[in-house]
C-alpha cells in the first residue's frame, strides 16, 4: 500500500464514516476564519430562512442589533412579521444584489429611479413592498426611507457580525437602472409594466461579484465587520425562468453555494456555514422539510442553529438567557427609563379620570340648582 | 352627551345664561348628559333652570331621551391622545401630517418619524372599537329620526400649562415622587406634536361621524392661538380640560348647526 494524501484524512473527509453513519452536524463545517465570543453583537439579512437566525440567537441570549423597531408609545407600530425579523426593517432580501443596493441607498450611491409606487392614496415602497403602514405623502415617504437607510447603516456600524443568507438568484428588476425588487411587482403591491420591469437569473460571476461588493460597502461603514455567508434550504416558490420548479431551484442553490465559496475563499473574515448542506444532505432523510416539501420544519432549523453555534462558539460559556437587548432600543430620553415614563403615563390617565370624576361631582349640578 | 369634555358645555350653557347671552335658539329644549365611568349625570334645562339627575347607567336614560331628541351632539372621550402622548416615552419623535402647509419642508431628520398611518390608525380605532361608543351610536340611530353631530376633543394646553396642573393632581404628584420624578423633570411631548397629535384625532373623529352619516362639528378655531395650541382663556383646570369659556364658545358652534324652526335639512 502506497502513501496517499485519503490516507491521513480525517473521518469527515469520508461519506460511509461521516454521512453514512456517525453523522454530526457540528463537524460539518470547515474551521471558520474567526470565532466568536458573548461580546459579539449580530446583525443579519437575508432570505425567508435568514429570519431564524435572529429568534434564536436572542432566545440563547447572545446580543442582536435592532436599529429600527416599534417607537415606544407607538407599539401597535408592528409591520409583517418578516420586517420585524431582523435587525431594521429591510424584510427578506433575497439576491446579494438587493443587499448591495441597499447599501448603496444608504450611502447615498444609488437612488432608484421607481422612488414609489402610489395606491389609493398611499406610497408604497418598491424594495418594501409588505409594509403595512404606507406613507400618506412624498414628504413622509421620503423622511421614512431616510429614516430606514440610515437604521439600515447603523446595524452595520454597531454589529461585529453580519450573517446574510443567499436565498435567490432569480429577480425583477427596474428597466430603468437595474433596482432589484424583493417581489415581482404586481405581486405584493404595485402594477407589473412589462415595459418597466424585466426578470434576471444572475450567474455565479454576478453573485460572486455582488457579494464581494456586499462585504467591501459594509466595511466602509464597519471595517472590522465579520461576515457570516450561509445559503438557504428554502426551494423556490416558483420560478420565472421557464424551467420546472425544480430545475430552476437545483441551478439558484448550486449557483449561490458556488458564489459563497468563492466569497468565503478569497475575503478576510467572511465565513461559510453550511445550512443548505445541513437541511438537504440525504442524512436528513428527507424529514427536514414539512409536508409542502419546502418549508424547513423547525426541528431541521433548531440543528443548523445548534451547528452554527457550536461552529463559531466552541469554548462559549452559557450566555445570559434572556439576552442583552440592543443599546440602541434604550430611551433617549436622558434619564428616565421607559418604564417610569409609562409610570407616569398611566399616572397621569388616572389622575384625569379622578380629576373628572371629581369636577362632575360638582355640588350645583348634583344637587340640582335652578338657573 | 358624552364623558368628561361635556361638562365644559354644560357649564358653558350657565355661562351663557349668567352673562346674558341666549342660552339656546328659541324653542330648543337642551339636555346635558354626562356618561361617567359607574353612573351618569343628566342636566335639563327648563325654563326655570337646570334639574340634574344622576342615574345608576347611562343606557336606559339615554334611550329615554333620545325618543325625544331631535338633535344629537356626541362629545365621545377626547384625552386619547394625552393618555398616550402627553408624557414622553423613548426617542423624541415626531409624525409627518399630509397634505398640511410647511410639512414637505420641516426638517425631522434628528427625531423619530413614527408614520402617520399608525397614528390615524390608533386615533379611528379609539373610536371604532369602543363598546360602548357602539352602543350609543346604534341608540342614536333607532327609532325617531333625528340629526347627529360628533363633537371633536380640545386642543392640546401648552406644556407651561399642563406641567402646572400636573403640580396639582394629588395622585400624580404621588406617584412622580415614588418614582422619584421631580415633577419639574416629568417629560412633557413638545406643543408642535401634540398639536398634530390633536390634529390626527380630530380627523379620528371627523370620519367617525362620516362613517356614521353624522355631521363633524370641529372644535372652534377661535379657541386655537397662533402655534396651535387652546388659547389661555380656554385652559381648564387640569392638564387636559378645557374651561367654560371653551364650552359657551363650543355651544355656538353646535347651536350654529342646529336649523331654526321650519329650516330643517
Amino acid at each position: 500500500m502506497t502513501e496517499h494524501p485519503y490516507k491521513q484524512a480525517p473521518d469527515r473527509a469520508f461519506w460511509s464514516r461521516s454521512v453514512s453513519r456517525d453523522f454530526d452536524a457540528s463537524s460539518v463545517a470547515d474551521a471558520p476564519p474567526f470565532l466568536l465570543t458573548r461580546d459579539d453583537r449580530f446583525m443579519s439579512a437575508g432570505s425567508c430562512f435568514a429570519s431564524n437566525v435572529r429568534s434564536y440567537l436572542e432566545g440563547a441570549g447572545y446580543r442582536y442589533t435592532v436599529t429600527e423597531a416599534a417607537h415606544p408609545l407607538w407599539s401597535e407600530w408592528v409591520e409583517e412579521a418578516y420586517y420585524e425579523a431582523f435587525s431594521a426593517r429591510y424584510g427578506n432580501i433575497y439576491t446579494a444584489r438587493q443587499m448591495v443596493q441597499l447599501l448603496e441607498r444608504g450611502l447615498g450611491s444609488f437612488q432608484p429611479a421607481e422612488e414609489y409606487w402610489q395606491s389609493d392614496g398611499t406610497l408604497i415602497d418598491p424594495f418594501r413592498p409588505g409594509l403595512r403602514y404606507r406613507a400618506r405623502s412624498v414628504g413622509e415617504f421620503r423622511a421614512l426611507t431616510r429614516q430606514h437607510l440610515r437604521a439600515v447603516l447603523r446595524a452595520v456600524e454597531i454589529s461585529s457580525v453580519f450573517v446574510f443568507t443567499l436565498g435567490l438568484t432569480e429577480a425583477w428588476v427596474s428597466t430603468d437602472d437595474e433596482a432589484v425588487f424583493p417581489a415581482c411587482p404586481g405581486t405584493v403591491a404595485g402594477a407589473f409594466d412589462e415595459r418597466r420591469h424585466k426578470f434576471r437569473n444572475f450567474s455565479v460571476e454576478e453573485v460572486t461579484r455582488d457579494l464581494v461588493r456586499m462585504v467591501s460597502l459594509a466595511r466602509s461603514v464597519n471595517p472590522s465587520l465579520k461576515v457570516i455567508i450561509t445559503v438557504s434550504p428554502v426551494p423556490l416558490v416558483a420560478t420565472a425562468s421557464g424551467q420546472h420548479v425544480l430545475v430552476a431551484t437545483t441551478y439558484s442553490k448550486s449557483v449561490l453555494r458556488v458564489a459563497a465559496d468563492q466569497a468565503s475563499r478569497t475575503l478576510p473574515d467572511v465565513a461559510y456555514f453550511p445550512a443548505y448542506e445541513l437541511v438537504t444532505g440525504p442524512q436528513s432523510g428527507g424529514q427536514a422539510f414539512e409536508a409542502d416539501r419546502r418549508n424547513v420544519c423547525e426541528a431541521a432549523v433548531a440543528n443548523v442553529m445548534e451547528a452554527f453555534f457550536s461552529t463559531f462558539f466552541p469554548s462559549a460559556t452559557e450566555p445570559t438567557a434572556g439576552g442583552h437587548g440592543d443599546a440602541t432600543q434604550e430611551p433617549g430620553d436622558g434619564h428616565l427609563s421607559t418604564q417610569v415614563q409609562q409610570d407616569l403615563r398611566e399616572a397621569l390617565a388616572s389622575a384625569l379620570r379622578a380629576a373628572c370624576e371629581e369636577e362632575m361631582q360638582d355640588e350645583s349640578l348634583v344637587g340640582g340648582r335652578d338657573l | 352627551m358624552g364623558n368628561s369634555h361635556v361638562f365644559a358645555l354644560l357649564k358653558g350653557y350657565e355661562e351663557r345664561v349668567r352673562t346674558g347671552a341666549a342660552a339656546a335658539p328659541p324653542g330648543l329644549e337642551v339636555c346635558f348628559m354626562l356618561v361617567r365611568e359607574r353612573d351618569a349625570l343628566i342636566a335639563k334645562t327648563t325654563p326655570a333652570g337646570f334639574v340634574v339627575e344622576e342615574a345608576a347607567s347611562w343606557e336606559e336614560p339615554l334611550a329615554d331621551l333620545l325618543e325625544e331628541a331631535d338633535h344629537v351632539a356626541l362629545q365621545w372621550d377626547g384625552n386619547q391622545m394625552n393618555a398616550r402622548a402627553l408624557i414622553s416615552g423613548g426617542e423624541d419623535f415626531d409624525v409627518i401630517l399630509p397634505g398640511a402647509d410647511g410639512e414637505a419642508d420641516r426638517p425631522v431628520d434628528s427625531l423619530e418619524i413614527v408614520p402617520y398611518a399608525v397614528v390615524e390608525e390608533f386615533s379611528r380605532a379609539s373610536l371604532a372599537h369602543n363598546p360602548e361608543l357602539a352602543r350609543i351610536m346604534e341608540l342614536c340611530r333607532s327609532g325617531r329620526p333625528r340629526r347627529l353631530a360628533i363633537l371633536g376633543p380640545p386642543p392640546p394646553l401648552p406644556t407651561a400649562a399642563v406641567r402646572e396642573r400636573l403640580a396639582h393632581e394629588e395622585f400624580f404628584v404621588q406617584r412622580a415622587t415614588q418614582l422619584g420624578v421631580p415633577l419639574e423633570e416629568v417629560p412633557i411631548v413638545r406643543d408642535d406634536l401634540r398639536c398634530r397629535l390633536w390634529q390626527i384625532l380630530s380627523d379620528g373623529y371627523r370620519a367617525f361621524a362620516a362613517d356614521h352619516g353624522a355631521v363633524f362639528l370641529e372644535s372652534p378655531s377661535a379657541a386655537v392661538d397662533e402655534s396651535g395650541v387652546l388659547k389661555e382663556e380656554f385652559w381648564g383646570g387640569d392638564a387636559t380640560h378645557a374651561n367654560i369659556h371653551y364650552g359657551a364658545c363650543y355651544l355656538t358652534r353646535v347651536f350654529e348647526w342646529i336649523p331654526e324652526e321650519g329650516q330643517g335639512d
